[in-house]
């Protein structure tokens, strides 16, 4: 399958796509909400691990302009300062919510395998 | 001498040197004193003079045997039988008669004159009589008189004697009432007396005793008019008799003593009589009382206020030394050793300063000063008062450590969050290195360091934790509290940024689920705020409403409200509408904050009069 992970943080990026590849998947990277929202109207993905803090658009508005039916994992610190939670909530394409720091992750992998 | 002689017997008498007077006819009332005749003749003369010719002397001429003694046997007198031929025994019984009749005639006189001067005397003594009596009568008015006026005057040294001696006591007023009444009752009927004290307001304090009972009552009421029964009678619901009225003079306020006499059975100038004399000095005693007793009850009065400020009060001299505290102070010593256990004034001492200060008495002390300046016998003095304001200090202090602590912890939370970042790309790309199909492809030295470089980020993670969860720690112990008590302590700390404004406050018993501490330094916040929101002296109101299950608690001010641009960020930090420098912004933020840890919230809005500020608590 072919995943992309939206993270602005670099190391976060390379461990899941190491992790999918580890499992027989493809995963592409994004390091912004631009650059994840071109990559979506290009490739075709199975899903998409969407962070929420990013520059140049965050999770939110990234969710808002994808127009795709896609599954959605959001991985997030979930700080409880997030007052858009409820709008992620209420999007149908949102599967599951994994919170950051993870524990490990192949776990992490397995968890959104283990959704579709 | 007269003789009254028969005729026939003239020749006898020769009358020579002539004694007496010769009368022959016997005229109808002839005062003779000797009859001379023979028995017919003298009887004729008797009956012809009756009795007013019984006191002469009757010489009867007789021969012998020729005398009808029949004609004399009635004679009521004695006379004298004489011979017509004794012509010598006649005239010396006429020598003797005359004799006889001159020494009666001078006896006659004699008595005549005794009684001239006994009448004289009597008249004399009546005189005397009646000029003495009038002279006692005199003697007798005049020591009545005498009387009077001594008693006048016992009277009035008994007033004085009164005066001194009760002008001291309690209920001098009520004795003076009562013994003005009884020298009046003495002299004349009259139903009461009074006496009419003008208070600072329009009214007047009248005292009355109607000698049996006295009472007292603040009515308005002009002594001075003439129609001051009239006002008496509306003020006594009664028909007041006629009003005599006397102002007392010299009287440091209005005051009069009055009189009400019913029947006019008291004259004025009775009562004017009276007073002249004790007018003056009643007014006098009655005026020093007067202000003694008021004295007394402001001294009573002062020394209330002052004792029960709960600063301390001082009176200074210029030297320091303490002449009067609200406390227990031995007078005498300086008010920086008494206060601040120091051996010299303190440096921000307001009189030194020459303005209001606030320091540090000692430490965990502080004040503000208020102080002014007043001469006493020519002597400076200071009247300093010490508002303790530790409190208020702490309290602002707290919340300016807890803005602090607050931003501190943001920061540091903010900080957790951003570290985690990268800490978990670290720890998560460590854990994919380690995934046994790349692992085996690394030498072990690097593959047991890979497992060192997890193991710290394992730590960090640990760390930052711990630190995320000692931030979230501080939640406050929740109790049911009384809003309004809460409220109370917290507006004795605002009172010097209340002292411009007015403040009311219309809220119930109600019992709220809060941390007191916490709620009082979101309501110190909040209503310093709403204070300071307000450029010009204005009105903050605080009331409570229930709705939909809550308990709402509004604070109200009338200062310009929120600019509507900021009103949805009001709660964010560092969102302020201070200038800079008066605060860091995170006031509303952090009440916020402190109530969402009470489970209770806080909403802000602005009505047409101001903003209002409300603290939302679940309904208990
Ligand atoms: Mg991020």
């Amino acid at each position: 399958m072919n995943f992309l992970v939206a993270d602005d943080e670099l190391l976060i990026r390379k461990s899941l796509v190491r992790a999918f590849q580890s499992r027989g998947h493809q995963c592409d990277e994004a390091q912004n909400g631009i650059e994840a929202l071109k990559k979506i109207s290009t490739n075709t993905y199975h899903a998409i691990l969407l962070d929420v803090i990013m520059p140049d658009k965050n999770g939110y508005e990234v969710l808002l302009e994808m127009k795709k039916n896609i599954p959605v994992f959001i991985i997030s610190a979930f700080t409880g300062d997030d007052t858009n939670i409820s709008y992620i909530q209420n999007d149908p394409r949102v599967k599951d919510y994994i919170a950051k720091p993870f524990e490990h992750i192949l776990e992490v992998v397995d968890q959104v395998l283990g959704k579709l | 001498m007269q003789i009254l002689i028969q005729q026939e017997f003239e020749y006898l008498l020769t009358n020579n040197p002539p004694i007496y007077t010769l009368i022959t006819e016997a005229p109808d009332n002839l005062l003779a004193e000797v009859v001379i005749g023979d028995d017919q003749y003298l009887q004729n003369i008797r009956q012809k003079m009756g009795s007013s010719i019984d006191r002469a002397h009757y010489i009867l001429i007789a021969s012998g045997k020729e005398i009808n003694l029949a004609n004399l046997a009635n004679s009521p007198v004695p006379y004298q039988v004489v011979s017509p031929k004794a012509k010598a025994e006649l005239e010396q019984s006429l020598g003797e008669i005359s004799a006889q009749v001159n020494k009666k005639l001078q006896i006659d006189l004699i008595k005549t004159e005794i009684q001239r001067k006994r009448r004289e005397l009597e008249t004399l003594n009546e005189k005397l009589n009646l000029e003495s009596q009038i002279q006692l009568q005199s003697l007798v008015q005049s020591h009545s008189e005498e009387t009077q006026k001594n008693l006048k005057e016992k009277s009035l040294l008994h007033f004085l004697d009164f005066i001194q001696s009760e002008s001291t006591t309690e209920d001098f007023l009520s004795q003076l009432l009562k013994f003005v009444w009884k020298d009046l009752k003495k002299l004349g009927r009259f139903y009461q007396i009074g006496f009419s004290l003008k208070t600072s307001s329009e009214k007047s304090n009248i005292f009355t005793y109607d000698g049996l009972v006295e009472s007292r009552a603040l009515l308005s009421a002009d002594f001075r008019s003439p129609t001051v029964a009239l006002q008496l009678a509306g003020a006594w619901g009664r028909p007041v008799g006629k009003i005599m009225t006397w102002a007392l003079p010299d009287f440091s306020r209005d005051a009069s003593v009055f009189i009400e006499v019913v029947d006019q059975q008291l004259s004025a100038g009775v009562i004017e009589n009276y007073f002249k004399d004790r007018l003056s000095v009643l007014s006098l005693y009655l005026d020093r009382w007067m202000i003694e007793k008021e004295y007394e009850v402001i001294v009573e009065r002062w020394n209330r206020t002052f004792k029960s400020f709960s600063g301390y009060m001082h009176v200074i001299d210029e030297n320091f030394n303490l002449f009067q505290s609200n406390y227990d102070a031995p007078g005498g010593e300086p008010c920086y050793k008494q206060l601040a256990e120091r051996s010299t004034p303190c440096p921000q001492c307001p009189i030194l300063q020459n303005k209001n200060t606030e320091f540090f008495l000692k430490e965990g002390q502080k004040v503000k000063t208020y102080y002014s300046e007043f001469k006493y016998k020519s002597k400076k003095f200071y009247f300093v008062i010490y508002e303790d304001i530790t409190q208020l200090h702490l309290l602002q202090g707290q919340m300016i450590h807890s803005e602090k602590m607050s931003a501190l912890g943001r920061l540091g939370n903010h900080l957790a969050h951003e570290l985690n970042n990268p800490l978990t790309g670290i720890k998560s790309y460590v854990q994919s290195l380690l995934e046994p199909t790349y692992s085996l492809q690394l030498a072990p030295s690097l593959q047991s360091d890979l497992g060192e470089i997890l193991k710290a980020t394992v730590r960090c993670q640990r760390i930052i934790k711990n630190f995320i969860e000692f931030s979230h720690q501080s939640e406050a112990k929740l109790e049911d509290v009384i809003f309004s008590e809460v409220l109370q302590n917290t507006l004795t700390l605002l009172k010097t940024v209340l002292r411009s404004h007015r403040l009311f406050i219309d809220i119930k018993e109600t019992r709220v689920r809060a941390n007191a501490h916490d709620l009082q330094q979101v309501l110190f916040n909040l209503i310093k705020n709403s204070c300071q929101a307000m450029t010009q002296p204005g009105s903050v109101t605080i009331f409570e409403e229930e709705k939909n299950g809550k308990i709402y608690f509004h604070v109200k001010d009338s200062g310009a409200g929120f600019d509507e641009s900021i009103l949805k960020n009001i709660f964010q930090p560092f969102m302020t509408t201070k200038k800079q420098g008066e605060g860091t912004g995170l006031g509303l933020y952090l009440s916020k904050k402190m109530m969402k840890a009470m489970n209770a919230d806080l909403e802000v809005s602005n009505t047409p009069m101001g903003a209002k500020i409300s603290l939302v608590f679940d309904k208990l």
